[in-house]
């Protein structure tokens, strides 16, 4: 997986600077709190997260007969199953079937695993058009960028953007309502349906008893690109199956509910094989294609295994105090957000993107409001303790901060040594404090004022006032 | 490498990291009863489903009877200024005589269309009608399966979709339907396309914005055949 989170220092710190896409972010809130009302008229819903947890756990326990068994039932009902261990492989899966049915046009749904392993860019360099077909994703791809979130690719842009990129590419002039835009892009996208000859899907889940792919979504593309060209292609992740048609009621209750505040989204397709004899539409191949593509690292390392249960329902972006500041394209990966820093650094490796688990304020508002509980801020420790303490290849950690991290374990086993420090600290800050806080630390504790203030020491420690206050009592 | 290596290269690893499994049937899968909403209150079902329709931005229609099953669609078709109507089921428009009344009124009728035409046939129709197998009132979805005679474009390329439903066909909720389902896949073999439908297709990828109507219709009209 291509990343550029080796700039997400800079990405980041300009990220915040920018006035005008800190004003787009500040949007993000209201799917928390739609969220939190969906859940709110969920009877139940704490023990469905229980539930849905334990599915996967399971699922993610015995993957191997999982994986088989679904396998087999694709099989048994005329699909046709490809392996591939990386982007790559899938990559050439794909292109090989498209050059065997001549194939010129290409609609795609949204779907993560397919910017995961740049099947666009394969597509175009092999001279396949490759149509995104949501509308977050058609605007994207029409600007040339990556999904800004997971469940709102396009949350980032304006109106007032939206607007000039459609009348720069699409020749529609002087659109000014999201209605018109929206029409806009049905009618440009609705002609690319008709003519495609596939359609390329991820999958939400994998149902292995029955063979069957589960597709979640609100516009109708993903129906679209299953329903009218001749070959399906469905790409995913093998996190993604799970055991049995009769779990779906528990994911379909909290998944909507989770990503967009809904109590169930607009279309949920199950697809089992091609079309049969005697329909008149659907797809007449039907290809699925389980990916590794570094995820089977993630599965031998116990402690960061729970990170195969993430349904992607974006819930972690929005209630992330980091993501909320920094939004999705600083994090250079198209898994951005608490859940994003753990997948991006398995994928693409720690040495690149060893910013990304240090980018918490390890608050915990991830872990409470993912559906299925990853402990998301327990393995973004874990991967700073990989980092810090050299367990990965390649791995450098900053030799100040080691430095300064084994004084202050020293201090803080020494209450005379530490007292006494502050107090000096108490004294010493006094000519840079300005407004009680102290907005620019000199020499290398430069960077930790450089976008943000530091309390001011308290005159009295929280030791002192605790034992005064005692005495009083006394 | 060819694709059975990495079959089972990518087994072997999956192996290797968290054992071998174990192998489960439905029957040893854990015991999991969930206190539904739904099946405890004693809400009627039907009009349960009527006002989850509503809330999601559908429309409701009680048709006590075949001739007001007709007069909603040929409201609708003016209201819309329709001139061809698409059917799925043609059994249910014989039944209601719907193609007769919209021929009267103008408007052309394609029934049952088939794999040759039913691109161009449910491209240019302005409405499509299709029945229902199921109707959930826990979230006011419709379920269609695909088979013959119940193709899935008459139900997404037309920008208003009218559903005919039958009292029987309203169930709970997920729990039953699935049952229900398991036990049709079971029967007669898994469906190509299982369609959950619930409310018209919708965007907010705009400024948040919700936009009704993208590349699904933009109207749903849930139709309750039932006699009072």
């Amino acid at each position: 997986m291509n990343v550029r989170t080796e700039h997400f220092i800079g990405d980041s710190t300009a990220a915040v600077q920018n006035k005008t896409l800190q004003t787009r972010l500040r949007v993000i809130n209201s799917f928390t709190v739609m969220r939190n009302r969906a859940f709110a008229d969920l009877p139940d819903g704490e023990a469905l997260r229980d539930r849905a947890r334990e599915i996967k756990e399971e699922a993610i326990s015995n993957l191997e007969f999982y994986l088989t068994q679904f396998e087999e039932n694709v099989v048994r009902l005329g699909g046709t199953v490809h392996w591939a261990r990386t982007g790559e492989e899938a990559c050439a899966i794909v292109l090989d079937l498209a050059r065997k049915n001549e194939v010129k046009r290409v609609v795609k749904s949204k779907s993560m695993v397919t910017e995961e392993i740049e099947l666009n860019e394969a597509l175009e360099s092999a001279g396949i058009e490759a149509v995104e077909t949501d509308l977050g994703e058609y605007i994207v791809q029409l600007a040339r960028e990556k999904p800004f979130h997971i469940l709102a690719p396009a949350v980032h842009k304006s109106r007032g953007d939206i607007a000039e990129l459609f009348a720069e590419k699409l020749g529609a002039m002087n659109l000014k309502e999201a209605e018109e835009m929206t029409v806009v892009a049905r009618k440009a996208l609705r002609e690319k349906f008709c003519t495609a000859d596939m359609g390329i899907t991820g999958a939400n889940f994998g149902i292995a008893d029955t063979g069957t792919i589960v597709l979640v979504e609100n516009e109708g593309n993903i129906r679209l690109s299953t329903s009218l060209p001749r070959i399906h292609v469905a790409v995913m992740g093998i996190e993604k199956v799970i055991p049995r048609l009769e779990d779906l009621s528990v994911f379909l209750r909290i998944l909507a509910r989770s990503a967009s505040g809904q109590t169930m989204s607009s279309y949920v397709s199950l697809i089992s094989g091609p079309r049969r004899e005697g329909e008149a539409d659907g797809a007449a191949e039907f290809h699925l294609i389980i990916l590794d593509n570094g995820r089977t690292r993630i599965l031998a390392d116990e402690e960061m295994r729970e990170a195969l249960y993430c349904l992607r329902c974006g819930a972690c972006l929005n209630v992330c105090p980091v993501y909320k500041k920094i939004g999705g394209h600083a994090y250079g990966s198209v898994y951005s957000g608490p859940i994003g820093s753990i997948l991006t650094p398995a994928f693409a490796g720690l040495e690149t993107t060893k910013d990304l688990p240090f980018a918490s304020t390890l608050c915990g508002a991830c872990r409470e409001i993912c559906p299925v509980r990853i402990d998301i801020p327990r393995i973004l420790l874990k991967l700073r303790s990989d980092w810090s303490e050299r367990k990965i290849a390649g791995a450098r950690p900053s030799l100040i901060e080691g430095v300064a991290v084994r004084l202050w374990a020293f201090a803080m086993r020494r209450p005379a040594i530490y007292n006494f420090v502050f107090r000096a600290g108490a004294l010493l800050q006094r000519p840079l404090l300005e407004d009680h806080k102290l907005k620019r630390l000199p020499f290398v504790f430069a960077a930790w004022t450089r976008n943000r203030d530091f309390p001011a020491l308290a005159k009295k420690s929280f030791r002192e006032t605790w034992r005064d206050e005692l005495d009083k009592k006394r | 490498m060819s694709v059975a290596d990495s079959r089972e290269q990518i087994l072997a690893t999956i192996r290797a990291a968290v054992g071998t499994s174990v192998r489960r049937d439905r029957a040893s899968a854990p015991e999991f009863n969930l206190r539904n909403s739904v099946q405890e209150t004693g809400v009627d079902l039907t009009e349960q489903f009527r006002s989850e329709v509503i809330r999601i931005g559908g429309r409701f229609h009680h048709a006590p009877n075949g001739e007001s099953v007709c007069g909603y669609i040929e409201q609708v078709a003016e209201a819309e200024g329709a001139s061809t109507v698409i059917c799925s089921n043609a059994h249910l428009a014989a039944e209601f005589g719907i193609a007769n009344r919209l021929a009267a009124n103008g408007i052309a009728f394609i029934a049952d269309p088939t794999a040759s035409d039913i691109l161009t046939n449910a491209a240019r129709a302005d409405i499509g009608v299709t029945g229902v197998d199921y109707a959930l009132a826990e979230t006011g979805s419709l379920v269609l399966l695909a088979r013959p005679g119940q193709p899935r474009s008459v139900s997404l390329l037309p920008p208003v979709h009218i559903a005919l439903i039958r009292p029987e066909q309203i169930i709970r909720g997920f729990d039953e339907l699935f049952e229900l389902l398991r036990a049709d896949f079971e029967a007669t073999g898994v469906k190509s396309a299982v369609t959950f439908i619930t409310g018209p297709s919708r965007t907010a990828d705009i400024e948040l914005t919700l936009v009704v109507g993208v590349h699904g219709p933009q109207q749903l009209h849930a139709v309750l055949i039932a006699g009072q």
